[in-house]
């Protein structure tokens, strides 16, 4: 174990330490100062030093060192005897040392490899973004394509990330706080107390509102973000489609507002589409054409002056009848009347056409703004959706009807508009690192200049032959999958003969059990895994399945150079100072713990690989000049995050610097935050890319018997309704839905006892909200006990809370809660498990991007129970 | 002029070979070093590599004497007597 920090700041006591670091209580990785008494921890606090939170830390953050003290972690490298895996199986777990741990695993891994090395499944929390990078990059040189986040990405944005990266170059959006009047949230907690940026989000959200922006948030549930809104708009569960694309239709056909100079320069809105649905096409270079107004004829895009596309009309070109992509936009969204939206989202079309009208007119199109002596346009609305809107099978028109909103009033990356998290960096003043700009692809369409992972959202993959247990090699638009946990993966790998099974899961602090869906059919899945290596905190619901459980130091005890970075995830947008904090050790662990990122550079060196390993550390930390890692050379991690921080800041910036420092920041450019009005590229609003994607997909999956359906392939976004929206089964008449509770991180706060005692005295995190007036129609009462079943005879109980905030026809649980593995023992029984409600099969995902077989939408509906009531009111075992 | 081209990860052990020596002709691009490699390892080993013809998939990284290329264009510089040629595949899913 390395040498933790020094003291930074002394009162003149020996033992008296404030170390600058990074939190990871959940992946807003805000920057912290933890404060070390005689080796002892005793508080956490934001870092005022640091852009990231800017010295705020919310409830979790403060609560870390309960995490961090808590008698329960694991604490000695475990050998499960009891070979017999299973929901409430005992492992018969004994006592290992770490050689001998080490050594099994890497025997294993390495005839893995020899055999094929996709039988390599490896597996990941978001929560620890710092796992990101080594994980990644012992995929990488152990040669697995098979890596997933969080349980298949259930808390994950699929949809967000998709759409934010094709339209943004980034993996989330966010209300430009510091300018925008007008931001309307549908599902998203940007600035309250969760996600990406959340502790900075925190301040910049409320200061907005403090100075006059109007937030209006379109939510069932008016909990984190309704609460702190100017307006909550209550909308039927899983409908936001619907609303966003009528308050298109209001902005475009009924107000006729719209930035015309925007679409012709930052859209494909002047692209010709013929009858087949697709571009016309230059003969000669291939090139999209556009009616250039002046010459009267097609131009290949790039040829004409982007004020003189033509945007409305028709036209014909070498015999083809064809229109711009936004002739065909605005015909298309005249279906979508506020009358229409009204049946469908039971928002009144009075306030449809309403909410239409205000986003619209305070965008302002046409002014500008001079920000450090650069005139742009000044667009002060935004449009921003997350997990919330968008967790069901309609995921990726949902976000992007949301995101038409801002294109069409030319607000996307604009001043005061809806921002990408920070896609364009010009890298710091002394070095010029790091450097990404999104850049034109093919088409003129974007291509982002950084990305999370490596496989870029565009240009899309060709679909082949799946190779990728996820089955993402296929469906080229989805992230994370379900389909190595699903219950009928072993029907789809056998219809796309996938020539291997995987057999060692290689897991990152994921408690599976808990995060993907309902608990039997993971379970299932975990147990045809021949061999389980699981690093953990605690002995959670899923280490029950692993072979060897290895102590995992936790985030006060580790190191990272990169805890923030790429800036695409959560370091906040807007104007302000780019910044890159470390995370690094503030306390030795207390036990055997040893750090992941240690270990897998151990592993590397048993298995052989550390060519491979190091690389996968060149490519992925992009590495250069005398700080490139020698092919044969065995390095620490502690000299990678060195070698790492130099590449990017200078030799006299390493480790030792960033240790007494904590941070370096510089201050951004308006050219950077504002990059889209300076850089040539052109976003799609419409795909025309999706349905040849499609027919590639299909002529692949459907001879295979898996039909892949039209109507989420169309090059324009459309609201279609999940089966829990057409569902009529008598007696099935809520729509259940999950959301992130504030005060916990996915499944793995509940056992901090001071998360858990705040969570107790909050009405909500533990409890099934249902409507007030609902539940007395139903005769229910605050605080029974109750059942709740779907469709499918899946059941969950929790306690009642009757709440005005939610929808009428909502059920409201939140958290990832319901533990009941005993190696959780704060955790276990509290709140309500409600993944266990979820199928988890292709028939409950998007065709599009395998999103959306749980959370935030009512794809599972809330019955009665017995005869006569909705509810039974004794508890069933 | 020598090439020597590195495979790491799930290349070296698709072709089987960690490390291939190529005699390519004077101003050699790695279009060129990457059509020789197809010849040697075939269509499912270039299918790893390129996305459509003549662009790489995103998430392939070659390094030509240890600087990163991306454009197949690029002529290769014998860095002394050989180019060296690294490649990886950093082909996984990202969520959050």
């Amino acid at each position: 174990m390395e040498m933790v920090a020094e003291a930074t700041q002394t009162n003149g006591q020996l033992n008296d330490a404030w170390i600058p670091s990074a939190c990871s209580l959940c992946y807003g990785t805000c920057s912290i100062l933890a404060h070390r008494l005689d080796g002892v921890l005793v508080k956490i606090e934001g870092n005022p030093e640091s852009a990231v939170g800017k010295g705020r830390l919310c409830g979790k953050g403060v609560s870390g060192l309960m995490t961090h003290y808590d008698p329960h972690r694991v604490r000695v490298p475990l050998r499960r005897t009891n070979p017999i895996k299973g929901i409430g199986i005992d492992p018969g777990w004994k006592e290992i040392s770490w050689d001998a741990a080490l050594d099994e695993i890497a025997e294993r891994l390495r005839k893995l490899r020899e055999d094929d090395p996709r039988k390599l499944f490896i597996q990941r929390t978001t929560t620890v973004t710092s796992s990101r990078t080594p994980i990644q990059v012992f995929a990488a040189a152990f040669g697995t394509p098979n890596r997933s986040s969080a349980g298949g990405g259930l808390h994950c944005g699929n949809g967000a990330h998709l759409i934010s990266g094709i339209m943004h170059a980034s993996w989330s959006v966010v209300p430009d706080f510091q300018y925008c009047n007008y931001a309307v949230y549908f599902g998203a907690s940007k600035g309250h107390s969760a996600g990406h940026a959340s502790c900075s989000n925190m301040g910049l959200a409320a200061d907005a509102r403090a100075r006059g922006m109007k937030m209006v948030v379109v939510d069932p549930m008016c909990n984190f973000a309704a609460a702190k809104a100017t307006e909550w708009v209550p909308i039927r569960v899983g409908t936001d489609a619907a609303l966003a694309l009528a308050m298109c239709n209001v902005t475009v056909n009924e107000l006729g507002i719209y930035d015309a100079p925007y679409l012709q320069a930052k859209t494909n809105a002047p692209y010709l589409i013929g009858p087949d649905k697709s571009y016309v096409r230059d003969p000669e270079s291939r090139k999209p054409l556009v009616w250039d107004r002046v010459v009267r004829k097609a131009q290949p895009y790039d040829a004409a002056k982007p004020q003189e596309m033509a945007l409305e009309g028709k036209f014909e070109v070498n015999g083809v009848p064809c229109e711009p992509s936004f002739q065909l936009l605005k015909e298309h969204l005249k279906t979508f009347t506020p009358e229409w939206a009204e049946r469908i989202t039971t928002i009144p079309a009075k306030n449809i056409r309403r909410l239409g009208s205000e986003f619209a007119r305070e965008a302002r199109v046409g002014s500008t703004i001079v920000i450090d002596g650069i005139t742009l346009p000044y667009r002060p609305v935004a449009a921003i959706a997350f997990r919330g809107s968008q967790g069901h099978m309609n995921s990726v028109y949902d976000f992007l009807a949301v995101d038409l909103l801002n294109h069409l009033v030319g607000s996307a990356d604009m001043v005061g508009g809806c921002l990408g998290f920070n896609p364009a960096c010009h890298g710091h003043p002394d070095t010029g690192r790091p450097h990404f700009i999104p850049k034109a692809g093919p088409d003129g369409l974007m291509i982002t200049g950084i990305w999370m992972a490596h496989h870029n959202p565009y240009p899309i993959r060709e679909p082949r032959m799946p190779e990728q247990v996820g089955l993402q090699d296929l469906f080229v638009l989805c992230q994370t999958s379900p389909f190595s946990d699903s219950s009928d993966h072993e029907e789809l790998w056998d219809k796309f003969h996938l020539p291997y099974r995987p057999e060692i899961l290689l897991n990152y602090g994921t408690n599976l059990l808990m995060s993907i869906g309902n608990k039997e059919t993971v379970a299932k899945s975990l147990a045809k895994f021949k061999f389980i290596i699981s690093f953990d905190l605690f002995l959670t619901e899923s280490s029950d399945f692993a072979d060897i459980v290895l102590p995992d130091c936790d985030y006060l005890e580790s190191l990272d150079s990169r805890p923030n970075f790429p800036f695409i995830f959560n370091l906040p947008g807007g104007m302000g100072e780019w910044c890159w904090p470390i995370k690094q050790p503030t306390v030795n662990p207390d036990g055997q713990q040893r750090r992941c990122s240690d270990i897998l550079v151990e592993l590397a060196d048993r298995i052989g690989m550390r060519e491979d390993l190091n690389a996968a550390f060149n490519a992925i930390l992009k590495l250069e000049g005398p700080f490139r890692l020698e092919r044969e050379r065995r390095y620490s991690y502690e000299e990678v995050c060195d070698a790492e921080l130099k590449t990017n800041f200078g030799p006299d910036r390493g480790l030792e610097w960033f240790r007494k420092h904590g941070v370096i920041k510089w201050p951004k450019k308006p050219g950077e935050v504002y990059w889209r009005h300076c850089v040539d590229v052109r976003v799609p609003i419409y795909w025309e890319f999706l349905p040849a994607i499609r027919e590639k997909i299909a002529a692949i999956a459907e001879p295979r018997g898996v039909k892949i359906p039209q109507e989420y392939y169309e090059p324009l976004p459309d609201w279609i309704p999940c089966s829990s929206h057409v569902e009529n089964t008598p007696g099935y008449d809520l729509f259940a839905f999950y959301y992130r509770d504030i005060i916990h991180t996915n499944s793995f706060t509940m056992e901090n006892p001071w998360l858990d005692e705040a969570a107790r005295l909050d009405p909500y995190s533990y409890t099934i909200a249902i409507n007030a007036e609902t539940g007395r129609k139903k005769g229910l009462k605050e605080g029974e006990e109750i059942w709740v079943e779907t469709e499918k005879g899946r059941r969950v109980k929790g306690r009642l809370h009757l709440t005005e905030a939610i929808h009428p026809e909502g059920l409201g649980i939140g958290a990832c809660a319901g533990h009941w593995g005993d190696g959780m023992p704060v955790a276990k029984g509290k709140g309500v498990f409600f993944n266990d409600l979820l199928e988890v099969d292709f028939d409950h995902v998007s065709p599009v991007n395998l999103k959306g077989l749980c959370r935030a939408l009512g794809r599972r509906n809330a019955r009665r129970q017995g005869k006569g009531r909705f509810f039974q009111r004794s508890l069933r075992g | 002029m020598m090439v020597n081209v590195r495979l790491f990860g799930m290349l070296g052990i698709l072709a089987k070979e960690r490390s291939v020596a190529l005699h390519m002709a004077e101003r050699a691009t790695l279009g060129d070093v990457l059509a020789e490699l197809g010849k040697r390892f075939g269509r499912e080993f270039m299918d790893r590599i390129l996305r459509v013809p003549g662009e790489m998939h995103s998430y392939c990284r070659v390094f030509v004497n240890d600087i990163p290329v991306d454009d197949l264009g690029t002529e290769l510089e014998t860095n002394g007597s050989v180019a060296e040629v690294g490649m990886i595949l950093l082909m996984a899913s990202e969520g959050g």
